[in-house]
């Protein structure tokens, strides 16, 4: 009696079949791999953004000092420009933060400060494109 | 081994595949789809995030402008101003009203600028509501102002970032109420215990028949309307004068109230300041007052009255004759007087009219309390008197003398002065038939030779009409005035036109344009209620007070209603030592003190649209350290005014007494009229107050 192998057309056939089936799967997966990296760090450089904005609009009006701040200026554990305020960021160094505070006038006063912190950061973690996230708020002059 | 695979076998490798590749594919289009929900789930987390920073960004750039946009319109008289107060104080149940077309609100232009730097989907807008207003004061046994409401001022904000949108809310407590304190608004001066060991407790002044005072004790004056003299608000005299003739105008004043046993105010003689003839005397005339001659009732006359009677006359010595007399009895009113230019003690016995039982009972001290203003037109100032407060004044009491055969009338009337009969006070004890009726100077003039048993037929008859201490109820001072004012002859006392009675219940319902503000008992205890609902912020120690609301010019910018514990029990000395006298107080308000003495030293109020009020709920004193006006009410039912400075009150005294010795230096009560609840000035003490903290909600 003779033996039956599988046959070159049939393993041929089911490689054909597998792959069609697991391109799109390993697209997928691949695909799914970098949206929770990019998730991530999204979600990341809005934590920073944040957690920097809440430092900084939590300090009383007049310590809020205006001017250009970047990464050489925003470090953990040190001051605020000349203010006693420290900075407390948990955030990583991929993460780069820079700060912009401008003084809103009206009748001569500083009734508003604008902050914007934008920060700059990885789409994933081997990636080297970068994107930047902002966020904006006005803060109000209460003694005014 | 071998693997024997049947025809119907083969295909099986295809199979494992295609299943294989279905679970795989199942499995990553599963991945794929959580990751894309993730990222949209991180998404609208992010954008709501942002969206909540331009949500907040619209609070910050806007409260400050909303803050003071309301600030100035209740401070301006613009139209917008005369919407956003009828709003306020409609006193209906407001649910929610927007406000934005009442204040400047431009802001939404700018925020729509500020969202565009963010990005073109993003927006903020900001609106102002009032919301969930509610009456407040509606217990009209306590106080029920329908306008007096509680509710929130709302601000808005609506940031939206990618179709995400995040609202916060910020409200402030808003109360409106009026700054007059309740049901005492309406009262010129009320003691919740005003005898402390008898009804003669407040007869302490010794002044001339004048209504001089040389030393001792000086009175407090109570003037219950508006005068001339008033440091603000003062009235027209003509006004005044008109006013005063209606018999109902106890209404529109301030009224008075003496709580406790009975008061007994012996009123003090004199026609000047300090006099209270014009009682019983004619003020036909500006400032000219002429004693009222007053007529008894025929009724109150015994029948020997009304019959010529044929008596001796006493010139006797010339010749004896038997003529006949008619009589009538009249009688004038006089008032306490201690001092005269010839005895400087009990001067009105003088004469032994009245009786020595009197002068005992009585003494000749007057009262302190003027209740009813001063003599002078305009300044006499008639109202409501309520407790059993009786006034005590002297009636000397006339026998009218009128002979019927006409040359012994020529003999009697030929006489100057005219022939006086007196109906002297005789105690019981020394009444009898017999007592002779003699004329006054003990002239021969041709009158009767009279005993009282002639006329009378026992004491009681007698004394009936006899010269005498009269005691009656206050209100029947009122009453007199009626008839000055309707200038009617043949007067009688007490008048026969009855507006006001003896009042000790005080039962009293306040009312204007439909509303009940209060029904009941009018009590001290009643606005101290209200004013403990209405406290807004508290403090420890008046220093803490002081430094909180003291600006650098030394003026209390108070425009609130705050409680001071005082568990030190310090002195709350006002204005505080060091500081300018007068106080200025600007924007009024009320100050509630649980603890310590009052020391005034004088309050001004910075406009007519304030008031000012302190109270008190310890058993304290209050006491005045300057002659300057006081431009406050007192609402202190526990505490005592203690002798001190005389000094000068412009609104309402309402304590538990006052504490009445040699020592005590009196003063005047102007009563605010502009306060009284009855009145439309009141309108004008309506506040709206606007809590200094916010409350924070994210919806």
């Amino acid at each position: 009696m003779n033996k039956k192998a599988l046959s070159l057309v049939e393993i041929t056939i089911s490689m054909a079949v597998l792959i069609l089936v697991m391109l799109p799967s390993f697209l997928a997966f691949s695909s799914g791999n970098q949206g929770i990296q990019m998730t991530d760090y999204e979600f990341r450089a809005h934590n920073a953004a944040i957690e920097l904005v809440e430092q900084t609009i939590s300090l009383p009006f007049d310590m809020i000092k205006s001017g250009q701040y970047d990464e050489s200026d925003i470090v953990d554990g040190a001051n605020f420009a000349d203010t006693p305020a420290v900075f407390h960021l948990s955030f990583s160094s991929e993460f780069k933060p820079k700060m912009l505070i401008e003084d809103i006038i009206k009748n001569k006063k500083v009734v508003f400060k604008k902050v914007t912190v934008t920060i700059n950061y990885p789409v994933t973690k081997l990636s080297k494109q970068r994107k930047d996230f902002s966020v904006k708020v006005i803060i109000n002059n209460d003694s005014v | 081994m071998t693997l024997k695979l049947s025809n119907h076998n083969r295909g099986f490798t295809i199979m494992i595949a295609l299943i294989l590749g279905t679970v795989l594919l199942v499995l990553s289009v599963t991945l794929y789809t959580f990751v894309s929900r993730q990222y949209s789930g991180m998404n609208v987390i992010v954008n709501g995030e942002i969206a909540h920073f331009l949500a907040e960004t619209g609070i910050n750039t806007t409260i400050g402008t909303i803050r003071d946009s309301i600030s100035n319109n209740l401070k301006s008289n613009s139209e917008n101003y005369q919407k956003l107060r009828n709003i306020f104080l409609s006193g209906k149940s407001l649910k929610n009203v927007c406000i934005n077309d009442l204040l400047d609100s431009s802001w939404n232009n700018d925020l729509k600028a500020f969202s565009r730097e963010v990005d073109k989907t993003a927006s903020i807008e900001v609106n102002v509501y009032l919301r969930d207003f509610k009456q407040s004061e509606m217990n009209p046994n306590i106080w029920h102002d329908p306008k007096a409401v509680d509710g929130w001022l709302v601000v808005e904000s609506v940031g939206e970032y990618k179709k995400i949108q995040r609202k916060i809310v910020i409200k402030r407590a808003v109360s409106v109420f009026n700054l007059v304190p309740g049901v005492m608004g309406k009262f010129s001066l009320y003691l919740n215990d005003s005898i402390r060991k008898d009804e003669n407790d407040y007869n302490i002044i010794r002044n001339d028949y004048n209504g001089m005072i040389t030393d001792g004790p000086k009175p407090i004056i109570v003037y219950n309307h508006a005068t001339p003299e008033y440091p603000v608000e003062p009235a027209n005299i003509a006004d005044v004068l008109r006013d005063e003739r209606k018999s109902d105008v106890w209404q529109q004043r301030g009224w008075i109230w003496l709580k406790g046993g009975k008061t007994r105010l012996n009123l003090c003689s004199g026609s000047g300041d300090l006099g209270e003839f014009f009682q019983f005397y004619d003020v036909n005339t500006s400032n000219v007052f002429t004693p009222v001659k007053f007529s008894s009732p025929a009724q109150n006359l015994p029948e020997s009255f009304f019959r010529p009677i044929t008596l001796p006359w006493d010139r006797s010595s010339i010749s004896v004759k038997n003529t006949a007399y008619r009589f009538w009895h009249s009688f004038v009113l006089d008032s306490f007087h201690d001092r005269s230019s010839r005895m400087l003690v009990e001067a009105m016995y003088e004469g032994q009219v009245l009786s020595n039982d009197e002068r005992l009972y009585y003494g000749s001290k007057s009262s302190i309390l003027h209740l009813f203003g001063d003599a002078r037109k305009g300044f006499q100032s008639r109202t409501r008197v309520i407790g059993p407060v009786y006034s005590a004044f002297v009636r000397f009491a006339y026998l009218d003398v009128k002979p019927e055969d006409s040359d012994v009338k020529n003999i009697f009337e030929n006489n100057n002065p005219k022939p006086i009969y007196l109906l002297r006070s005789l105690p019981k004890e020394y009444y009898n038939d017999s007592v002779a009726i003699n004329e006054f100077a003990g002239r021969k003039v041709g009158g009767p030779i009279l005993k009282t048993g002639m006329l009378f037929k026992d004491y009681k008859e007698y004394s009936a009409l006899m010269s005498c201490i009269v005691e009656l109820p206050y209100a029947e001072s009122y009453n007199s005035m009626q008839d000055v004012y309707d200038r009617k002859a043949d007067r009688v006392f007490p008048t026969l036109k009855k507006v006001l009675d003896l009042d000790t219940n005080g039962e009293s319902v306040i009312e204007r344009n439909g509303n009940t503000f209060y029904k009941g008992k009018p009590a001290i205890e009643d606005s101290l209620t209200l004013i403990k609902q209405r406290v807004q912020n508290t403090f420890s120690t008046p220093k803490e007070f002081w430094k909180k609301y003291l600006n650098k010019d030394g003026e209390l910018e108070l425009d609130s209603v705050v409680c001071i514990t005082n568990s030190n029990n310090e002195e709350f000395v006002v204005p505080p030592v060091g500081q300018p006298q007068p106080l200025v107080v600007k924007g009024g308000g009320i100050i509630l003190l649980n603890n310590g003495n009052i020391t005034l030293r004088g309050i001004s109020l910075a406009n007519t649209s304030e008031t000012f009020t302190i109270a008190s709920t310890a058993e304290s004193k209050v006491r005045f350290e300057s002659t300057m006006t006081n431009m406050v009410n007192i609402i202190a039912p526990k505490a005592q005014v203690d002798y001190g400075s005389k000094f000068e009150l412009f609104g309402s005294l309402c304590v538990k007494n006052i504490y009445a010795d040699h020592r005590f230096q009196g003063g005047v009560i102007r009563y605010r009229e502009a306060q009284d609840p009855t009145h439309s000035s009141y309108d004008r003490f309506y506040k709206v107050f606007i809590a200094n903290t916010d409350s924070y909600w994210n919806e």
